[in-house]
């Protein structure tokens, strides 16, 4: 046998090796049965607040379902409900969620709960931008070009911010407007570092208070309004995908549910003081 | 100051009260990463030995290969496992996303090149003529193999903490595939990554300071033997 | 056949950009050693690596025990395992002494208890039993070449190849290892094939010796025929031969040939015992071992050798326990004396001198 045709062999065979562990590693996870297992993709902020882990146990005590949740930023979480990688999507972006479904990608949106957006800054507010509008208070900061944080990733609260820049005619530009890239919590804590202006979801200012230095200086502006809503991936867009339609539906029934609406309602409650989202269906 | 002094000693509370949680994502590490440095010594060793040894056409491709993989950056390792194993995929229909396998399989990718690329270079430092000497013992082609791995013991063990350590501390590639689900593809590094956005810091300095813990204790468990030079030691070959 | 472990017949092997192996006839007898030697270059090692199926041969058969076993059907693996190799490097395993001493007893699937006296045995002889539990990473040269041989020793081949194992030994701890080796070689009773550069190990161990050169077998006969009867000046000056000097037969009578050498004034004759024709071009090899020295004028009572030859002496140089004395008498003629006999003679250079030299002692071959 020649060298080069042994290690030919040699090679075909460890990569056999290779595929067969792997397959077996793989079916001996139960969940490879059909249908058992939900993606979900949702926002990072969402997950970070720590109520989808409430949620999702006792969901999947009561049905037999297995739910994972996908954290990533509002913009790829649609996109994987587009692709067929998720069978159910919970973002906050409503003008997305309504294209979404327009365009097919999704059956139907429903309300689940709502929070806010708040303006945060240093507690001695060097742009006096407290009690302000949210307009407003971008105005003044853009003109004092006082230091700004911004998620600049695409997510519900980039969407929001923007949209809250495009209302004041101009543009953020400059050393003072600085983009993280990242997760909430990260921007907060870069904005706490360097005692900057930022907005955030209520909820994750809340969680991540105890850590903070920033305090809220801009609240209940209609604008800043930040509905979640929750979205099926229709099947028939991914015909040669398996899609976990019943799975998605189950999950959706849940969340707008009785029990489901009263987790929603109770997180977060005895820990900060008050509650982190406020459920749409009971009130 | 006080929030890491606060984090330590948390963690240390967390270790010893064997918190759930904690020791969940340990064991799942060391699952994960212990299977994935098995495979990847399994593919890497016989490869790295075949190719030192061997003259074949292609050679010095093939080599520029390993040693490219050696560099692959572990994002894009991830990048490719989901490519094939995502439902549009190649691989689609064995629903491997999110899951400890689709971690293991991105893990192999990782370290297998790491593994190879230092077995081969290990290999290639053994004398020549040892092969010749070897043959004339009256070893079959097997034999050989066998033999000559074993001249390459220490750094084969040198290659396998290589690649141990590159995968145990990899986040990306393993975020990516494993979709850091909490119970279910959550290991040391995701975790501390979660931990950290959430503001749980207490968990997230105990979780490194477990993930520096089992590097180090590998390593220094690895570096023992490969530097042990008693004659007990010896006497076992 | 019987009595041949090792022939090789018309073998061919190119074995660098300039030379070709080329051996016609080559064997080895059963229970001999067989000493090959020839300079750096001249294809030994391509030999032993082509007896050991290391390599083929481009052309040519190598039998063994009577079998060939450079067709491709008998395994490579199986013959080796009837034959030890020593090479020049130990080329030993980065493990304990111990462990490489046994490692062919071990691929061989030999049981160690079977061979615990025989292991025991090539330990001692070659003084390696202290060494047996360190690690090979810090011996010496020489105490690595003796795990090598004792590596080999113990696995009792039909045929033991050793390829210049004494060459990469350092002086100070050659001389040691070469006592030890030949001891083991001299009571061996095995066969053996010993490959070396240098023409005093090859007088102490040999039974047959072949001559390598650029590839090809000079001449191959036993030891004594070697030394006594080198076919050409290469293998006169190899064996260490130190007069050589060029003539032409005169004249035969019976069986004493008279030689004209064409020395610096005029010409002598020399007396040589052969059976050449006149006319015949030819060299003569004197050995410095057969050139008795006399103080000048002796009868043709005190010695009876037929040739005497007169000069001066041009030279005394220390060589161990002789002296040699270099004596130009026309043309430049060498001889060793004991220290004694430069005492007694008065040997000085310039001295005249008498040099007596047996007709039957000197060696002639054509040109």
């Amino acid at each position: 046998m020649s060298k080069f045709r042994f290690l030919k062999i040699f090679l075909i065979f460890m990569l056999s090796v290779l595929i067969i562990a792997t397959s077996v590693f793989a079916f001996s996870c139960k969940d490879k049965v059909k249908n058992t297992e939900i993606i979900l993709a949702t926002t990072t902020s969402t997950y970070d607040s720590g109520l989808l882990d409430e949620l999702i146990p006792v969901f999947e005590e009561e049905t037999t379902y297995k739910v994972k949740p996908i954290a990533v930023g509002t913009g790829e979480a649609i996109a994987m409900g587009e692709r067929g990688e998720a069978d159910v999507i919970l973002v906050h972006s409503r003008e997305e969620e309504d294209r979404f479904v327009e365009e097919g990608y999704g059956t139907e949106r429903r309300d689940v709960m709502h929070n806010d957006f708040v303006i945060i800054g240093p507690e001695d507010d060097p742009s006096d931008i407290s009690g302000l509008t949210a307009v407003e208070a971008y105005i003044t900061i853009s003109v004092n070009e006082a230091l700004f944080v911004s998620r600049g990733d695409d997510s519900g609260t980039n969407k929001k911010e923007i949209a809250i820049w495009e209302e004041t005619g101009t543009t953020p530009q400059g050393d003072w407007y600085i983009e993280s890239g990242q997760g909430m919590g990260e921007t907060l804590r870069i904005a706490d570092e360097k005692q900057a202006y930022t907005m955030t979801d209520r909820g994750t200012y809340l969680t991540q208070q105890n850590n903070l230095s920033l305090v809220v200086l801009v609240e209940g502006d209609e604008i800043l309004f930040n509905p979640y809503g929750v979205i099926p991936v229709n099947p028939e867009k991914h015909k040669d995908i398996d899609i976990n339609y019943e799975g998605a539906q189950a999950f959706v029934e849940f969340i707008t549910g009785e029990k489901g609406q009263a987790i929603i309602k109770e997180f977060g409650v005895a820990e900060y003081g008050q509650p982190l989202f406020y459920p749409d269906v009971i009130k | 100051m006080e929030i890491i002094w606060q984090g330590i000693k948390q963690a240390i509370i967390l270790i010893f009260t064997g918190n759930r949680e904690v020791y969940e994502i340990l064991f799942l590490t060391l699952r994960v990463s212990g299977s994935a440095v098995f495979f990847s010594m399994l593919l890497g060793i016989p490869v790295g030995v075949l190719v030192g040894l061997n003259k074949f056409p292609l050679k010095k491709f093939i080599i520029a290969v390993i040693n490219t993989g050696m560099g692959l950056p572990p994002v894009a390792a991830g990048l490719i496992v989901i490519l094939f194993i995502w439902r549009s995929g190649m691989l689609g229909f064995l629903k491997l996303m999110y899951t400890p396998t689709a971690m293991v399989i991105a893990q192999v990718l990782i370290a297998s090149p790491i593994i190879a690329g230092i077995t081969l270079a290990a290999v290639q430092q053994i004398d020549p003529k040892l092969k010749q000497q070897v043959l004339s013992l009256g070893a079959n082609r097997f034999q050989v193999y066998w033999i000559l791995i074993r001249e390459a013991r220490l750094p084969a063990l040198a290659a396998v903490m290589a690649g141990f350590g590159g995968i145990i501390s990899e986040v990306g590639a393993v975020i990516m595939v494993g979709g850091n689900i909490k119970g279910e593809t959550r290991v040391l590094t995701t975790a501390i990554v979660q931990m950290v956005r959430m503001g749980n810091f207490d968990m997230a300095i105990a979780l490194v300071v477990i993930l520096l813990a089992i590097t180090f204790g590998v390593n220094f468990l690895l570096t023992l033997i490969q530097q042990k030079e008693g004659i007990g030691w010896i006497r076992r070959f | 056949m019987d009595k041949k472990i090792l022939e090789i017949s018309d073998l061919k092997k190119k074995y660098n950009s300039k030379f070709c192996l080329d051996v016609n006839n080559l064997y080895a007898e059963k229970g001999k050693i067989l000493t090959i030697i020839g300079p750096n270059g001249s294809g030994k090692s391509t030999l032993i690596r082509l007896i050991n199926l290391l390599e083929r041969p481009d052309e040519g058969k190598i039998y063994f025990n009577g079998h060939e076993i450079t067709n491709g059907e008998v395994s490579q693996t199986e013959v080796r395992k009837k034959m030890a190799v020593v090479f020049q490097e130990p080329l030993l395993f980065n493990t304990s002494v111990y462990t490489n001493i046994i490692m062919g007893l071990k691929i061989r699937k030999i049981k160690l208890s079977g061979v615990k006296d025989r292991i025991d045995y090539f330990t001692g002889k070659l003084k390696i039993t202290d060494l047996l539990n360190r690690s090979t990473k810090n011996l010496s040269g020489g105490e690595k070449q003796r795990v090598s041989l004792a590596r080999a020793l113990v696995l009792d081949p039909e045929l033991l190849l050793l390829d210049e194992p004494l060459a990469n030994i350092d002086q100070s701890s050659r001389e040691s290892l070469r006592a030890d080796l030949f001891g083991v070689l001299r009571g061996y009773g095995k066969s053996v094939v010993y490959i070396t550069h240098d023409r005093n190990e090859a007088m102490v161990l040999a039974d047959d010796i072949a001559v390598m050169d650029r590839g090809k077998i000079l001449q191959f006969a036993g030891k004594e025929e070697i030394f006594r009867k080198p076919v050409n000046e290469f293998i006169a000056r190899f064996v260490g031969v130190e007069t050589l000097v060029d003539g032409v037969i005169l004249e035969r009578k019976g069986n004493v040939c008279k030689v004209g050498v064409t020395a610096r004034k005029s010409n002598i004759e020399v007396s040589v015992v052969s059976q050449e024709r006149r006319g015949t071009r030819v060299t003569l090899a004197i050995r410095p071992e057969d050139v008795i020295l006399y103080s000048t004028e002796i009868s043709s009572e005190e010695s009876s050798a037929m040739n005497l030859f007169k000069g001066k002496i041009t030279e005394i140089r220390d060589i161990g326990i002789f002296k040699r004395i270099e004596i130009d008498c026309g043309f430049p003629l060498s001889s060793f004396v004991t220290q004694n006999s430069v005492n007694r003679l008065k040997l000085a250079l310039g001295k005249e001198i008498t040099a007596a030299v047996k007709a039957s002692s000197i060696h002639m071959f054509k040109r």
